[in-house]
Order: structure tokens, then C-alpha cells, then sequence
């Protein structure tokens, strides 16, 4: 006890040490009033960042279920834009197959041009017609007749062909002179072969003294439009 | 008492001046630490008004709060109660802040 006094009585510094202290805590407060600028996680124990850590990881996942969640509705969407588009696609790609078979667009691609000279026997309407056909059967997919007089119609399903004056033919009303030129793109190859056949358009032709040219090409191109008509008492059935 | 609250100035001064980081060992105790050293300055404060300030007291007292707390709340830790044990000494030197400071406002403003 009386050691205790004694250190008490010779540690008297008469306030410097309290006043050393104090400072000391001024320091330490601001200090660590600065320190809270940064994260807060600088300070934290590591019972709080464990906590915190299992409420960021129940986050994630909540939000990767929510993520996957919306991708899935937005792969949905998308796949029923696709099938929309591919809808109009398909669509489109019928409506430009009818339009060459109806003949309301110009086309173009490899064939060949059957030239039928007028001789003293003239290829007449039925002629004319049972090449179309042939040709047809052979695969032609746009034809068009032309004649010596400039005019150019295209064939088409209702194109009909009927014997005109002076060895001319009419065709869906415009008249059409000798020599003919029909014009039919398809795969030359097969339509040459075809016409050529013993008892075809081509032999028929020749026997009956006329005069009949086939000529393969790359590229021709059938011009020729047709007005499409809308018809008056064919419905489509159910 | 002047010279106390200048030292208190010029501490807080060289801290906001002096950016030292704090080792970070040290950096969960700061905190406690320093309400504890603030619970003693309270004390501290007290005294001088009610005249029975003693340096000596001041000092231990100072000194013992700030490493008391701080080995309470590291044992705690280690324990596994930090949470619970910082909790309770927040609180109880909350409660001495308190009441030094009350006693403090009844000296100064007589009310």
C-alpha cells in the first residue's frame, strides 16, 4: 500500500498525461470517423460478414431464378417472332411460286426458245397448242409466245389459242404471227428432249411439212404479264 | 481543464490531417475502444465539475476502460458471442455516457 502511494505521489505530472490522453482520443475519434468514409466492411467482425455473405448469396440466388425466369419468357417471345416471321417468309415465298405460275411477274432463268416457221403449212392453233403442252409436261414454268407482228403474250393457265385470219393465231385476244417463237423456262436439257420425242409437237410439225427449231439458252427472260383475273364462279371448296 | 480541451482539438486536427491507416488487426476494436475512451473523458469531465477531479483516476480510469473493452469484445470473438458481448458493452458504457452527461447538464445549466 504504502509502495502504491509512494508511485502515486512521484507520478504527479501535474495534468500533462490527461491532457496527452485526451489527445490521443481526439485522434483516434477522428481517425475513425475517416475510416467510415471507406466500406463498411473495413470494420465489420466476422460474425457480421458471415451474415451479410449468406444474405448476398440468398441474393444471387433469388436473382439467377429470376434471371433464368426471364430468359426462358424472353426465348418464348422470340421463338414465337421467329415463327411469325417464318410464317410471312413462307408466305411470301408462295405468293411469288403462284405469281410465276399465274404469270403476273416477268422470269427468268435457263430454257429454251421452239421456234415454228411458217412454210407452206402453217402451225396452227392446235399445233401451237400441243406444244404448250408438251412443253408444260416437260417442266416449263413461264412461257410466252411471240410473232413475227412484235406481239408477246404470256401463257398461262387460261390462255387459249384460236385460229385468226392469215395464218395468224389469236392468243387470249391479241393476234400473233408466223413464224412463232415460244419462249419456256425450264431445264433445257429435258424440255429439248421431250419436244423431240417420236410422235411429239416437233415430229408432228415436220411431218406436215413445217419446220420446227429448238434452241437451248442460259438465260432467257419471259417479259410477258399476264393481268391476272379474279375468277367469277370458282370458289375455293372447304 | 483548457489544456485538456485544446489537446482534444489538436488530436482531432492531427487525425483529420494525418490520414494513417489503421492496422487491420486492430480495426473491429477501434470503434469500442474509442466510446470507451469517451465514457472516461465523461467521467473525467464530471469530476472536474463536482472538484473532485484526480489525474491519477482520469488516467487509470482511461486506460482501463479502453483495454478492458477492447478484451472483452475480442474475447467475445473468439468465443463466438462478439456480437452479443460488443452489444453489451456498447450499451453499458452508453449508459455511463449517459449519465456522467446528465450530470454534467445539471452542473452547467443548473437544470
Amino acid at each position: 500500500m504504502n509502495a502504491m502511494r509512494n508511485f502515486a505521489r512521484a507520478v504527479r505530472t501535474n495534468g500533462i498525461v490527461a491532457a496527452l490522453l485526451v489527445g490521443l482520443l481526439g485522434f483516434a475519434l477522428t481517425t475513425q470517423l475517416r475510416r467510415d468514409e471507406g466500406s463498411e466492411f473495413d470494420s465489420a467482425r466476422e460474425g457480421d460478414l458471415v451474415r451479410i455473405l449468406d444474405e448476398l448469396e440468398g441474393r444471387r440466388e433469388r436473382l439467377r431464378i429470376e434471371i433464368s425466369d426471364v430468359n426462358d419468357r424472353l426465348d418464348a417471345v422470340t421463338s414465337q417472332k421467329l415463327g411469325a416471321q417464318a410464317a410471312v417468309t413462307e408466305a411470301r415465298r408462295r405468293a411469288d411460286e403462284l405469281a410465276i405460275f399465274a404469270g403476273t411477274v416477268p422470269v427468268r432463268g435457263p430454257g429454251v426458245l421452239l421456234t415454228l416457221r411458217k412454210d407452206s403449212k402453217v402451225p396452227d392453233a392446235n399445233r401451237v397448242l400441243d406444244a404448250v403442252q408438251e412443253l408444260r409436261g416437260a417442266g416449263a414454268e413461264g412461257m410466252q409466245i411471240s410473232g413475227a407482228s412484235g406481239e408477246t403474250v404470256r401463257i398461262v393457265v387460261s390462255t387459249y389459242f384460236v385460229a385468226a385470219d392469215g395464218g395468224a393465231i389469236e392468243v387470249d385476244g391479241k393476234t400473233v404471227t408466223a413464224p412463232f417463237v415460244i419462249t419456256a423456262i425450264g431445264d433445257p436439257p429435258t424440255i429439248k428432249a421431250a419436244l423431240e420425242i417420236p410422235g411429239g409437237v416437233v415430229d408432228t410439225i415436220k411431218r406436215a411439212g413445217g419446220r420446227a427449231k429448238i434452241e437451248e439458252h442460259e438465260d432467257v427472260t419471259v417479259d410477258a404479264v399476264a393481268v391476272s383475273q379474279a375468277p367469277r364462279y370458282a370458289k375455293p371448296a372447304p | 481543464m483548457i489544456v485538456a480541451a485544446l489537446a482534444l482539438l489538436l488530436g482531432g486536427l492531427i487525425g483529420v490531417l494525418w490520414n494513417v491507416s489503421v492496422p487491420t488487426g486492430l480495426e473491429p476494436y477501434l470503434p469500442i475502444a474509442v466510446v470507451a475512451a469517451l465514457d472516461a473523458l465523461f467521467g473525467g469531465l464530471r469530476a472536474k465539475l463536482d472538484k473532485v477531479f484526480d489525474e491519477k483516476v482520469f488516467v487509470v480510469s482511461f486506460i482501463a476502460n479502453t483495454v478492458v473493452a477492447a478484451l472483452i469484445v475480442f474475447l467475445g470473438d473468439k468465443l463466438g458471442v462478439g456480437a452479443q458481448l460488443s452489444l453489451g458493452v456498447v450499451v453499458v458504457l452508453g449508459i455511463r455516457i449517459f449519465s456522467n452527461v446528465a450530470a454534467i447538464r445539471r452542473h452547467l445549466f443548473k437544470a
